[in-house]
C-alpha cells in the first residue's frame, strides 16, 4: 500500500532512475490493478451503470478511502501540532515542560510529513485511475459499436476526448482531493476548536473567509473564456508558421518572408495582448486570493473587540493558526467549480458515447444452420433503401442486385452517386434502412446477412478497403498484417502484389518502416496501395475496393489490375478510372442511388448510348471535385 | 527493452549552462529590464508586508484596551507609530494585496509583453537561414519550435523567473523576522534553502526525465488508442481486436507505469523535503522556548514567528518548485537562442566567393539588366554532396523566352535555386549583365525575379493577401485588372483556406499568373506543373508569353515539348550539364524522337 522506495537515498535513486529509460513496473492498488488488467480482455464485467461519477467513485472506493482518511489524519495532526505550539507559548509552563512539548511537536512533524507524502501520492495516483477507467470504457463500448454517426463522435472529437478532455476530469478530481478535501476537513475539524475557542467571532471569522469566493470565481471564469480566444490564436499561428515551413522556397522565390514575418508578429502581437489581458485578471485573482488571508483575522480581531470578547494573545494565535489551515485551501476551491463545469462536459460526451448502440443491437438471432465451412456465393439485395440516421435523403433507394461472390465486378458512378454506400452495406458495415440483403450459401440456402450467424460467416469472408486510407501510427509490416506477430513472407508476398515492393526498397528499415502518424511518411498512393495489400494479406476469398487506384499512376493501375483479376476468388470494385475496366466480368453504373447500367463491360462498351462508353470516349469520369467530396464527407458523418 | 543512458553528455554540459540561458532570457525581456529595479522594490515589500501585519495584530492584542493606544516600535531600526484601530489593519490589508497584485503585474505582464521579441528573433533568424534546413527538420518539430518553445517561454518562463524572484523575496522576509526572535535561527534559513535546492536539484532532473519518458508513452498510448477510434472498423472487418487490444494494454501500461512512478517521486520529494521542514520548524522552536524563558523574548514576536513557521514547509516546497522551473524554463530557451544563433544563409557563401564584405550592396530593383551567364558553375545541395550542376556553363539571353528540358534529376530546379543562391556554391559564379549575385544582398537579388511556381500554392487569408503579397499602393482597380488579364473574376476579399485547397488547381495557376502580372519583374521562372495543365490555363499562358511578358525574360523549367513551341531557345539538360541548346525549330523534333526511343526502351 506504501510505497517504501519514497525512502529511498536521493542520490541513488537518481542515479538508478536516469541510467535508464526503462521504469521498474510500480505497485498499485488492487482495484486499479483489476481495473488495468480488464483491459486486455474484449469484453469484461465492468461497473458501467450510467452514472459516471458514481461509478467511479464505487470502482476506486478503496483508493478515495484511503485518500480521505489521509487527509483526515493529517488535519488532526495539524490540531495536535497548533496545540503543543499553543502550550509552547505559555511561559508559566517549566523549561523542561516545554522542552518535551518541542519534541512532541517534532513527532507530530515528522508523522505529518510521511502521511502527507503517502496522500500526495495516493493523489497524484488519481490520473491513473481516471484514465483507466475511461479508457477501459471507452475501448469496451467501441469495440462493441457499430458505425458511428452524428457530429459529436467524429473521430477528430473523440481523439480530442482521450487525448485532452479526460484530463479535465483527472483535474476535478485531483483539485478536489488536494484542495476541497483538505478544506472541508479543516472546517469540520477545526472550525469546532475556533469556535470553542473564539465563539462568535471564530464564526464570523471564517465567513469572512470566504469572502473572496466570489471574485475568485467571477474572474475565474472570464480567465477560462479568454483560454478559447488564445487556443484559437495559437492554432491560426500553428497554421501560418506550418505553412511557411512547409513552403519556404516558395516564400523565398516570392520574396515574401518578411510579409509572413509581419503578419506572424501581428498575430503573435494579438495573442500576447489577450495572453495579457487574462494574464493580468489572473493575477489580480491570485493577488487578492493569497493575501485575503488577513481578513479573517482582522474579522477575527475587530469582532473579538466588539463582543466584549477578552481572548488573550495566545489563543488568538492559535486560531489564526487554525483558521490560516482552512483559508490556505479556499482559493483553490473556485478552480474546482470551474473543472467541474469542463469536466462535466466531457462525461456528458462520454456517457452519450456508452448509450450508443451497440453491432449486437442489429443483429437478429443466429439461423443454426450456417456452418464455418458453409461458403457464402451470392448476395442478394432485395428492395434495399438507405439513409444516413440524421439525413432523410436515400442514398440508395429500392434497390435490387444480385452479386456473384466468385465474379469480378465493378462499379462506378458519379460521386455521391451511392457506390461506397453499396460497398459498405455489401460488407455488412451498414444496415439498410429497408429492404433486405440475402446470403445464399453453397448448398442453396438463403438467410438473411443480419442474422448472428451469417453476419459472423459474411465478415470473415470479405477483404474490404475502405476509399479513406487508414493507417496505424507503427511500422509497415504491422499496417499490412494488423497483427504484432506476422510471417515475414506473408507480408513481403502482399506488398509485391500491392505493387510496394519498389517503394520499400528506397526505405532504410523496409518492412519495420515507420508510417508515421495517419501515415504522413507515405503518398497518397502508397496509403492506398498499403491499404489494398491488407485486404490480400487478409487471404480473404471475396474483397470490396473503395476507389484502390485512385492515386496511382497509368502503370501501376494495369498491374494492380492484375493482381486484382488474379487474386481473390471474386471482387467488387468501385473506381472513377475506367481504362481497365474491359478486364472484369460485369459492370454496374450507378447514378443518384440505382443502377442505371448493369452488363458485360465488352457488350456496353459497343454500346454507344450506354453510360459507360459515353463516359469512357470522354476520357475518364471527372475526378471528384473537393468541394462535392467535401459535403459528402459530411454527409456520411466522417 | 533496450536500456539506454536516458541522460548524454550533452544534455548535462547544457543543463551547466542554465544559469547563462536564464540570464540571457532575462536579459531579452526589454520591457521587464526598464521597470526591473522598481519591481523588485515592490516584490520584497509586498514579501514583507503580511510578517509586519501579523505582529502588528499582536502588538494590539497585548495592549488592547488601553486608552488611545498606538503601537510603537521599531522594525529594522524604522520607528514606526500607527494607531491601533479596525481602518489600520484594514489599511494594510489592502496595501498588502495591493503590493502582491502589482508585484506580480509589473514582472510577469511586463515580461510577458517583451517575449514578442524573442518570437521576432527567431523568426527572422528562421527566414535567413539555408532553406536546406528545412529539409533536415521535421516541420512539425520546427512548429513546436518556433510556436511550442515560444508559448511555454512566453507564460511559464516569466513566471518561473518571477515565482523564483518572488519566492525568494518571502523567504529573505521570514528569515529576517526569525532572525529577530535569535539571529542564529534565523541564518540558519540559509543552510535549509541550499539543502532544499540541493535536493530539489536531485528531483528536479528525474522529474524532467520522467515527464519526457511519460509524453513519449502516452504518445504511444494514444496512438493505439487512436487505432482503435479511426481503424475500429478495420480491425473489426479483419478480426483483430484482440491483438489491438493486446497492444493498447501494452502502451497503455506503461504510460501508466511512468505516471505511478512520477506519483512516487512526488512522493518522495514531499517526504525529503517535508523532513527538512520539520526539522528546522523544530530547530527554531528550540530557540523560541529559549528566548521565551529567558524573557529576551515577547510573546507577540514568539507567536508571528510560529505563524511563519507553520507556513515554511509551503515556502520553500513552492520556492523549489520555481527553481525546477527554471531548469525547464532553460531549455526551452536554450532551443529559442538555438534558433536565434543559426548562421545566414549566405554564411560560407563568401568563403567560396571570396569577396570583401563591402563589396555586398544593395542594387535597386530592376538594376540588374542583361543576359544571365553560368560561368563554370558547380552546386550542390549538401555542404560535402556531389555536385548537382556540375561546371555548367549557359548563358539565357535577356529579353528571350528559354525552355529548360530534361528529365527528373537532370538539374532544372537546380538552376532556379541556384539563381535564388538557396544552393550550397562550389566552384564558378553567375552573372546578370556584368554582376555576379554574389555581389549584391540576397534580397535584392530575389526581388529581380518573379515566379510561377510548380505547385500553385496559395496561402491562408484572403484573395487580395495572395495577390498582392508584400506590393504596396496597388488599387483594387489594378487589382481586378490583373485578375482580368488571366481571365478570373473573383471577389478581392473573398477567404482561402490553408494551401487554397478551396480553389481549383487551375484557379490557382491562374491566380500565381496574375501575381505574376502585377509584379511586372524584368526575369520571369516559371516551374511548370509536372501533371498536365488545363487547356485554359495553357492558353493563358501562351497569351501572356506575347502580350504582357513580351519584353521579358522568360525561362521555362518545362516538362511538355508542346509548351515551347513559340519559344526563343530550348536548353536541354543532362546531368547537370547543357546537353543540347537550340531554337525550337530544331530542337522538338530531335528531342520528340528520343521521348519515343525512351517510351520504346
Amino acid at each position: 500500500m506504501f510505497d517504501l522506495a519514497i525512502f529511498a537515498h536521493p542520490a541513488k535513486l537518481k542515479k538508478a532512475f536516469l541510467a535508464t529509460t526503462v521504469v521498474a513496473p510500480q505497485a498499485m492498488g488492487d482495484e486499479l490493478q483489476r481495473e488495468f488488467d480488464c483491459l486486455r480482455e474484449e469484453s469484461p464485467d465492468i461497473r458501467m451503470s450510467g452514472n459516471f461519477w458514481l461509478d467511479f467513485v464505487q470502482t476506486y472506493r478503496g483508493h478515495i478511502g484511503r485518500l480521505v482518511a489521509g487527509r483526515a489524519v493529517m488535519t488532526v495532526l495539524v490540531l495536535i501540532a497548533v496545540l503543543a505550539s499553543e502550550r509552547i507559548l505559555d511561559t508559566s509552563n517549566s523549561m523542561n515542560a516545554a522542552i518535551w512539548l518541542v519534541v512532541f511537536y517534532a513527532i507530530v512533524q515528522l508523522i505529518l510529513k510521511v502521511v502527507n507524502a503517502w496522500t500526495a501520492q495516493l493523489q497524484s495516483q488519481l490520473f491513473v485511475c481516471v484514465r483507466t477507467f475511461v479508457t477501459l470504457r471507452m475501448n469496451v463500448k467501441l469495440l462493441r459499436m457499430g458505425q458511428l454517426s452524428g457530429e459529436d463522435f467524429s473521430t477528430g472529437n473523440l481523439k480530442t476526448l482521450v487525448s485532452s478532455d479526460i484530463y479535465r476530469i483527472a483535474e476535478l478530481f485531483h483539485g478536489i482531493a488536494r484542495n476541497g478535501l483538505p478544506c472541508l476537513l479543516g472546517l469540520l475539524l477545526l472550525g469546532p476548536v475556533i469556535v470553542y475557542y473564539m465563539g462568535w467571532p471564530g464564526v464570523i471569522a471564517m465567513l469572512v473567509a470566504f469572502g473572496a469566493m466570489p471574485l475568485s470565481f467571477w474572474l475565474g471564469k472570464y480567465v477560462h473564456k479568454k483560454e478559447g480566444l488564445i487556443k484559437a490564436e495559437e492554432d491560426t499561428l500553428a497554421t501560418i508558421v506550418g505553412e511557411w515551413v512547409t513552403n519556404v522556397r516558395l516564400l523565398r522565390f516570392l520574396g515574401w518572408e518578411a510579409l509572413m514575418r509581419q503578419r506572424i508578429a501581428g498575430h503573435i502581437r494579438k495573442l500576447v495582448i489577450e495572453a495579457t489581458k487574462q494574464h493580468g485578471v489572473n493575477l489580480v485573482n491570485f493577488g487578492v486570493s493569497v493575501t485575503w488571508w488577513l481578513f479573517p483575522i482582522v474579522a477575527l480581531i475587530w469582532a473579538n473587540g466588539e463582543m466584549n470578547g477578552d481572548q488573550d494573545l495566545v489563543t488568538l494565535f492559535a486560531s489564526i493558526w487554525m483558521l490560516n489551515h482552512i483559508t490556505l485551501y479556499i482559493r483553490f476551491l473556485p478552480d474546482i467549480f470551474i473543472s467541474y463545469a469542463s469536466a462535466s462536459a466531457c462525461v456528458n460526451r462520454l456517457n452519450q458515447l456508452f448509450q450508443h448502440s451497440d453491432i449486437v443491437d442489429d443483429l437478429l438471432p443466429p439461423t443454426g444452420s450456417v456452418s464455418v465451412s458453409l461458403k457464402p456465393v451470392k448476395l442478394h439485395f432485395r428492395q434495399v433503401s438507405f439513409c444516413y440516421e440524421h439525413t432523410s435523403v436515400e442514398v440508395l433507394s429500392h434497390l435490387n442486385l444480385v452479386l456473384d461472390l466468385n465474379q469480378g465486378v465493378s462499379l462506378i458512378g458519379r460521386v455521391g452517386a451511392g457506390k461506397s454506400t453499396l460497398l459498405k452495406l455489401a460488407c455488412a458495415e451498414l444496415k439498410p434502412t429497408s429492404g433486405e440483403i440475402f446470403v445464399e450459401f453453397e448448398d442453396g440456402t438463403e438467410f438473411n446477412l443480419w442474422h448472428s450467424d451469417v453476419y459472423a460467416r459474411i465478415r470473415e469472408s470479405i477483404g474490404y478497403m475502405p476509399q479513406e486510407a487508414y493507417l496505424s501510427n507503427t511500422n509497415l509490416a504491422i499496417n499490412v498484417s494488423l497483427n504484432t506477430t506476422y510471417t515475414e513472407s506473408d507480408v513481403m508476398r502482399a506488398i509485391r502484389m500491392a505493387e510496394l515492393e519498389a517503394d520499400i526498397g528506397h526505405w532504410d528499415s523496409g518492412l519495420t518502416e515507420e508510417v508515421g502518424e495517419t501515415g504522413v511518411n507515405l503518398s497518397g498512393g502508397q496509403k492506398q496501395r498499403v491499404n489494398l495489400a491488407r485486404a490480400l494479406y487478409s487471404g480473404r476469398p471475396y474483397l470490396i475496393l473503395d476507389d484502390p487506384l485512385s492515386a496511382v499512376d497509368t502503370d501501376t493501375e494495369g498491374r494492380l489490375m492484375n493482381t486484382i483479376c488474379e487474386g481473390p476468388e471474386g471482387f467488387l470494385l468501385s473506381t472513377h478510372r475506367l481504362t481497365e475496366l474491359q478486364r472484369t466480368d460485369r459492370v454496374l453504373v450507378m447514378d443518384a442511388g440505382k443502377i442505371i447500367e448493369d452488363g458485360d463491360p465488352a457488350q456496353l462498351m459497343n454500346d454507344r448510348a450506354s453510360e459507360f462508353s459515353q463516359q469512357l470516349r470522354a476520357g475518364e469520369s471527372p475526378p471528384p471535385s473537393k468541394k462535392i467530396k467535401a459535403e459528402q464527407g459530411e454527409k456520411n458523418g466522417t | 527493452m533496450e536500456h539506454k543512458n536516458f541522460v548524454t553528455p550533452e544534455e548535462v554540459s547544457a543543463e551547466q549552462q542554465n544559469v547563462k540561458t536564464i540570464l540571457r532570457f532575462v536579459a531579452s525581456l526589454t520591457l521587464l529590464r526598464r521597470v526591473l529595479l522598481p519591481t523588485l522594490l515592490i516584490i520584497v515589500f509586498a514579501a514583507g508586508v503580511p510578517p509586519y501585519f501579523l505582529w502588528f495584530v499582536g502588538e494590539i492584542v497585548s495592549c488592547y484596551g488601553a486608552e488611545g493606544c498606538s503601537v510603537h516600535h521599531s522594525l529594522l531600526g524604522w520607528d514606526i507609530v500607527l494607531p491601533a484601530t479596525l481602518s489600520t489593519l484594514i489599511l494594510l490589508t489592502i496595501v498588502a494585496i495591493f503590493c502582491r497584485v502589482s508585484a506580480w503585474v509589473c514582472f510577469e505582464l511586463s515580461g510577458q509583453w517583451s517575449t514578442q521579441k524573442i518570437q521576432s528573433d527567431m523568426m527572422q533568424s528562421v527566414s535567413e537561414v539555408r532553406t536546406t534546413f528545412f529539409d533536415e527538420n521535421p516541420s512539425g518539430r520546427l512548429i513546436n519550435r518556433l510556436l511550442g518553445d515560444y508559448s511555454v517561454l512566453r507564460l511559464e518562463g516569466v513566471m518561473s523567473v518571477g515565482d523564483t524572484v518572488n519566492g525568494l523575496a518571502e523567504v529573505l522576509c521570514v528569515g529576517v523576522l526569525i532572525m529577530l526572535a535569535h539571529p542564529v535561527a534565523g541564518l540558519l534559513i540559509l543552510p535549509v534553502v541550499l539543502l532544499y535546492v540541493a535536493l530539489q536539484s536531485q528531483l528536479a532532473p528525474m522529474m524532467s526525465h520522467a515527464r519526457e519518458i511519460r509524453a513519449v508513452k502516452i504518445g504511444e498510448a494514444l496512438h493505439r488508442e487512436t487505432d482503435l477510434i479511426e481503424g475500429r472498423t478495420i480491425f473489426n472487418l479483419y478480426g483483430r481486436q484482440k491483438n489491438l487490444l493486446e497492444r493498447i494494454h501494452v502502451a497503455f501500461g506503461d504510460s501508466m507505469n511512468i505516471q505511478l512512478f512520477y506519483a512516487k517521486l512526488m512522493a518522495w520529494g514531499m517526504l525529503w523535503m517535508g523532513l527538512i521542514s520539520a526539522l528546522y520548524a523544530t530547530v527554531v522552536y528550540g530557540f523560541l522556548v529559549y528566548g521565551l524563558h529567558s524573557g529576551l523574548l515577547t510573546a507577540t514576536l514568539a507567536a508571528v514567528v510560529i505563524t511563519a513557521v507553520f507556513n515554511l514547509n509551503n515556502l520553500f516546497f513552492g520556492l523549489a518548485w520555481d527553481m525546477s522551473f527554471l531548469g525547464e524554463t532553460a531549455s526551452h530557451a536554450r532551443r529559442a537562442f538555438f534558433m536565434i544563433d543559426l548562421p545566414h544563409e549566405t554564411t560560407g557563401e563568401s568563403n567560396v566567393v571570396k569577396r570583401s564584405e563591402a563589396a555586398v550592396q544593395r542594387i535597386p530593383d530592376g538594376r540588374l539588366v542583361g543576359d544571365i551567364v553560368f560561368d563554370h558553375f558547380g552546386m550542390s545541395y549538401r555542404e560535402n554532396t556531389p555536385m548537382i550542376l556540375n561546371k555548367l556553363n549557359l548563358t539565357l539571353p535577356a529579353g528571350k523566352k528559354i525552355g529548360v528540358i530534361g528529365r527528373t534529376g537532370a538539374g532544372k530546379s537546380s538552376l532556379m535555386q541556384a539563381l535564388f543562391r538557396m544552393v550550397y556554391h562550389q566552384a564558378g559564379d553567375i552573372r546578370i549583365g556584368k554582376t555576379s549575385i554574389y555581389d549584391i544582398s540576397v534580397q535584392s537579388l530575389r526581388g529581380h525575379f518573379g515566379v510561377v511556381p510548380q505547385d500553385p500554392y496559395l496561402f491562408m487569408g484572403t484573395i487580395r493577401f495572395n495577390l498582392m503579397g508584400g506590393l504596396e499602393n496597388r488599387t483594387d482597380k489594378e487589382l481586378l485588372a490583373a485578375l482580368d488579364t488571366v481571365g478570373l473574376t473573383m471577389d478581392l476579399d473573398a477567404r482561402v483556406a490553408e494551401g487554397g485547397k478551396d480553389y481549383s488547381v487551375g484557379e490557382r495557376q491562374l491566380l500565381c499568373l496574375a501575381r505574376l502580372v502585377l509584379l511586372d519583374k524584368q526575369y520571369i521562372l516559371m516551374d511548370e506543373p509536372t501533371s498536365s495543365l488545363d487547356r485554359r490555363t495553357d492558353e493563358h499562358i501562351q497569351r501572356l508569353l506575347t502580350t504582357e511578358l513580351a519584353d521579358k525574360t522568360v525561362i521555362t523549367i518545362a516538362h511538355r515539348l508542346e509548351s515551347l513551341e513559340s519559344y526563343d531557345l530550348i536548353v536541354e539538360m543532362a546531368d547537370g550539364q547543357v546537353r543540347r541548346q537550340g531554337p525550337p525549330a530544331r530542337m522538338i523534333p530531335l528531342l520528340r524522337n528520343q521521348y519515343v526511343e525512351e517510351v520504346a526502351g
